[in-house]
């Protein structure tokens, strides 16, 4: 083990304490403010207007799951690259289009994360050290639309609208406003039953009441506020999407800080999971996707409908929250026939993967014990305990059919820890997508 | 089973179905004097039970008084005294008109309610809206210039646009609110926000559909868009409209309201109509909210808002809302084992309201007050501090005292054991 460091092991774990302690103090010094929205080509580094963004590690097209392949078939008819699937299809295929993780490019996306050039983002900036993280307005077409057997156009559909109501709506409301603390959004919701990552029921109910009275005076016209508040009045996971832009910004100063074995990203894209960790940078390290185990919203999907374990929004896992904190949303484990000491229980474990504790972010049923932040990834290797992700389910070919929760698989820690034996020049992670 | 024993237990079941097939629905908001039974011009209402002026707590005096000048009844303190003296002005509590108030429960003619319709029975009940978060409040006996300014705004800006909202909705079911808010970490009592905040939510695409003038608009989203305990009025209706049904059921040991002002606790009992059966209100244990404020400058127990506690909330259902706990340092184990220890009170479980945290248990609902006699567990109240003169200081809890509920016992086995 770390032959790649020319130290005593003593000397190397001390190291690596010192080194994760600096990491927690980031994560916890961080300091989210949603402050804008923003279209992805304007504020992306390197976006392109035929950029595909999807969530999860880097990934082949060939290897794309189908979900996500029919995701970044409809971002090419979204952005009008092509006017027909097939000629979506051969621009992918001919390389005229490119694909690349939303996480190489500052931004985080729910479920496929298909993220394009004119898509809004909020924008959060972690007001500690002045870098901006962005996540899409995922909220895609509800199961009903999924239904209606057109979800191409459906999601299309959704797409205008979040680029022409929602997104310049809340643009004027957040700007009027001159912010608004995720921070302490995300720790009153703790405090109502979210575990912020599968349930943000409270979360966005909050923050409807704080963003009317400026929605209501961005002189915006009467029929885009009427659209947008039906919209936030129905979101019940529109806070998600806050969260995860907060969480991107918290993580993005933790990253490569020599030594440190904290994980900086967790995420799938349906095929891979991947996984960062702070002292080898932007490497990712990938295994097989679980599936989820979870209920379906319909008798009739079962676990044969259902795409792998996908989604950026692990990287409310990879903050302390969602599956870290389950504690917090025992009705969370009405989707997976579980009980309120289940839990408490997988809280508990979830420390002892972690390096510390969040007292911003309290837990009621643990006695308002802090949330555990700081997944080491030498302690997931060395237990054999991975985190707990929440999250919804998507069917194969696109669109949410169910929730519950996942396993993250032990192998791309093992093989990050692999990698981070082989000493500070080691790092053999891969920016590329896996090759088929 | 002997043949009363039969009798209780069939007017028990009886009680609490009727209290669990309520339906309330918040239907309107009107002054006191378009919609209150009995209430005229001259008229304050207090939280209950009944008690005379003289022996009445500082905030009851001192909100009466502000309420008479409010009003415009008289023009200054020593004017109002005397006319509150001389009989002139039409002294009630609030259950004595089908309502209940927060706090000191002061409510006047021109005051806005909230109106609940129990849709099952038809029945109605009231509650004043809610005032503000101020600690100065008139709920809490407090009046001043800038209070009265605040309850005109509250009455001519507010509730007029509330009103159009609630039309436009078409009415409100506010048990659905309620049990989303009891998964949320509210008990409905002390903690509100998770129902204050669905409320909100669910009000706003119908507020601006609603043909109300855009400055009033403003104003009336802004003070919701704080207002934490909001709803808390809407429940105390809603509770008071479902509770009423229940009443006049002979035989039924199931207590139908639980009120205190300040000096003496009351309670009713379905079986024994609308008479209270008192004791000595009880002293609240909590946090105060400011380090110089203590236990010395408290007023006792005093509010109708343990009609939350009465159908199965608040105090009741601590487990639910542990940050509560907080006031009185708590733990979640004290919260859950309180919970627990209720059910051993009540005559059911309300399958309708669901506990997280006890692997979604129902809630405990119908108190017996054989129960309470038997074993000694006296109800939790989730309640706030008032100052002995006015104003809130501080948030915790008490207990119900047993002494009315022997006392309502006896009138019991007097009625019906020994006819």
């Amino acid at each position: 083990m770390f032959l790649g460091y020319e130290m005593e092991p003593k000397e190397l774990q001390a190291a690596v304490d010192e080194a994760n302690q600096k990491a927690l103090g980031i994560l916890l010094a961080s300091q989210p403010v949603w402050t804008d929205v923003r279209q992805a080509i304007e504020v992306l580094p390197g976006m392109t207007k035929s950029t595909i963004l999807h969530a999860g590690p880097p990934i082949a097209w060939d290897r794309m799951c189908e979900a996500q392949r029919n995701g970044v078939i409809n971002g090419i008819l979204y952005e009008r690259l092509a006017d027909a699937r097939d000629e979506a299809i051969r621009m992918v295929e001919e390389d005229k289009v490119i694909l690349a993780p939303c996480h190489d490019y500052g931004t985080v996306g729910g479920m496929a994360g298909i993220t394009t050039a004119s898509m809004p983002l909020v924008q959060v900036r972690n007001e500690r050290t002045g870098n901006d993280g962005y996540s899409q307005l995922f909220q895609g077409p509800d199961v009903q639309a999924w239904r209606s057997e057109d979800y191409s156009s459906a999601a299309v559909k959704q797409w205008c609208y979040l680029e022409q109501v929602l997104g310049p709506a809340l643009q004027g409301a957040i700007r009027l406003r001159g912010g608004l603390d995720v921070k302490s959004l995300l720790a009153k919701a703790l405090q109502m039953g979210d575990e912020c990552h599968n349930r943000n029921v409270a979360g966005s109910a909050l923050l409807m009441r704080e963003m009317t009275p400026y929605l209501l005076r961005a002189g915006i016209g009467r029929q885009m506020l009427h659209d947008s508040i039906d919209y936030l009045a129905r979101a019940e996971q529109f806070c998600l999407t806050l969260g995860m832009a907060a969480a991107k910004a918290t993580v993005e100063p933790a990253k490569g800080i020599p030594y440190c074995t904290i994980v900086t990203t967790m995420a799938r894209n349906g095929t891979d999971f991947g996984i960062k960790i702070s002292a080898l940078g932007e490497a990712w390290f990938t295994a097989s996707a679980n599936p989820v185990q979870g209920l379906y919203f319909s008798s009739e999907w079962g676990p044969q409908d259902a795409a792998l374990d996908m989604g950026d929004s692990a990287i409310m896992e990879t903050v302390g929250l969602g599956g870290m904190v389950q504690a917090s949303a025992p009705a969370l484990q009405q989707f997976v026939g579980g009980s309120f000491r289940r839990a408490l229980e997988l809280t508990r474990e979830m420390r002892g993967i972690s390096v510390g504790t969040n007292r911003d972010y309290q837990l009621p049923n643990l006695d308002f014990e802090g949330a555990p932040i700081g997944i080491d990834a030498r302690r997931v290797v060395e237990s054999g305990i991975t985190p707990i992700l929440d999250t919804a389910i998507a069917h194969k070919a696109g669109g949410v059919i169910g929730a519950g929760q996942a396993r993250a698989p032990l192998a791309c820690f093992e093989r990050a820890m692999e990698a981070f034996s082989q000493g500070p020049a080691g790092a053999t992670g891969s920016r590329k997508a896996t090759p088929a | 089973m002997s043949d009363l024993k039969a009798s209780i237990a069939a007017a028990n079941q009886e009680t609490v179905d009727r209290i669990l097939a309520g339906q309330p629905v918040w239907v309107d908001v009107r002054p006191a004097i378009e919609v209150v039974p009995g209430m005229t011009r001259n008229m304050v209402l207090h939280s209950s039970p009944r008690i005379e002026w003289g022996r009445m707590c500082g905030p009851h005096r001192n909100g009466i008084i502000g309420a008479v000048l409010f009003e415009g009844l008289a023009q200054t303190r020593d004017e109002a005294i005397h006319l509150i003296e001389n009989g002139d002005i039409l002294i009630d509590t609030c259950h004595n008109h089908d309502s209940v108030g927060a706090g000191a429960g002061i409510t006047s003619a021109s005051m806005p309610v909230v109106v609940v319709e129990n849709k099952t029975y038809g029945n109605r009940a009231y509650c004043d809206v809610f005032e503000s978060g101020a600690l100065q409040s008139l709920k809490w006996g407090w009046y001043d210039e800038k209070v009265g300014a605040h309850l005109h705004w509250l009455a001519e800006v507010f509730a007029p646009v509330l009103r159009a909202g609630i039309e436009c909705m078409g009415g409100l079911d506010v048990k659905s609110i309620v049990a989303k808010a009891v998964q949320m970490g509210d008990e409905c009592h002390n903690r509100s926000i998770a129902a204050s905040s669905l409320f909100f939510k669910d009000l706003m695409p119908y507020l601006l559909r609603s043909q109300v003038k855009e400055a009033d608009l403003l104003q009336a989203v802004d003070f919701l868009a704080k207002a934490d305990h909001f709803f808390l009025h809407v429940t105390m209706a809603a509770a008071k409209a479902v509770l009423e049904p229940a009443k006049d059921i002979p035989y039924s040991t199931v207590v139908t309201a639980m009120a205190r002002n300040g000096v003496d606790f009351g309670i009713q009992v379905s079986g024994l109509g609308n008479e209270w059966f008192t004791a000595p209100a009880g002293k609240v244990d909590g946090l105060y909210f400011r380090s110089e404020w203590g236990p010395g400058d408290a007023a006792l127990d005093l509010g109708d808002s343990c009609i939350t506690e009465t159908v199965g909330l608040g105090g009741l259902i601590q487990a639910t809302a542990p940050t509560v706990q907080q006031y009185v340092q708590g733990t979640l184990a004290d919260a859950i084992r309180n919970t627990v220890e209720f059910r051993e009170i009540c005559v059911s479980t309300n399958r309708e309201l669901q506990l997280p945290n006890l692997d979604f248990e129902g809630t405990p609902v119908g108190i017996d007050i054989r129960k309470v006699v038997q074993t000694g567990i006296l109800p939790i109240l989730d309640t706030g501090i008032t100052s002995k003169e006015a104003g809130l200081i501080g948030a915790g809890q008490a207990r119900a005292p047993k002494e009315c509920f022997e006392k309502a016992l006896r009138a019991f086995v007097a009625r019906y054991a020994q006819a």
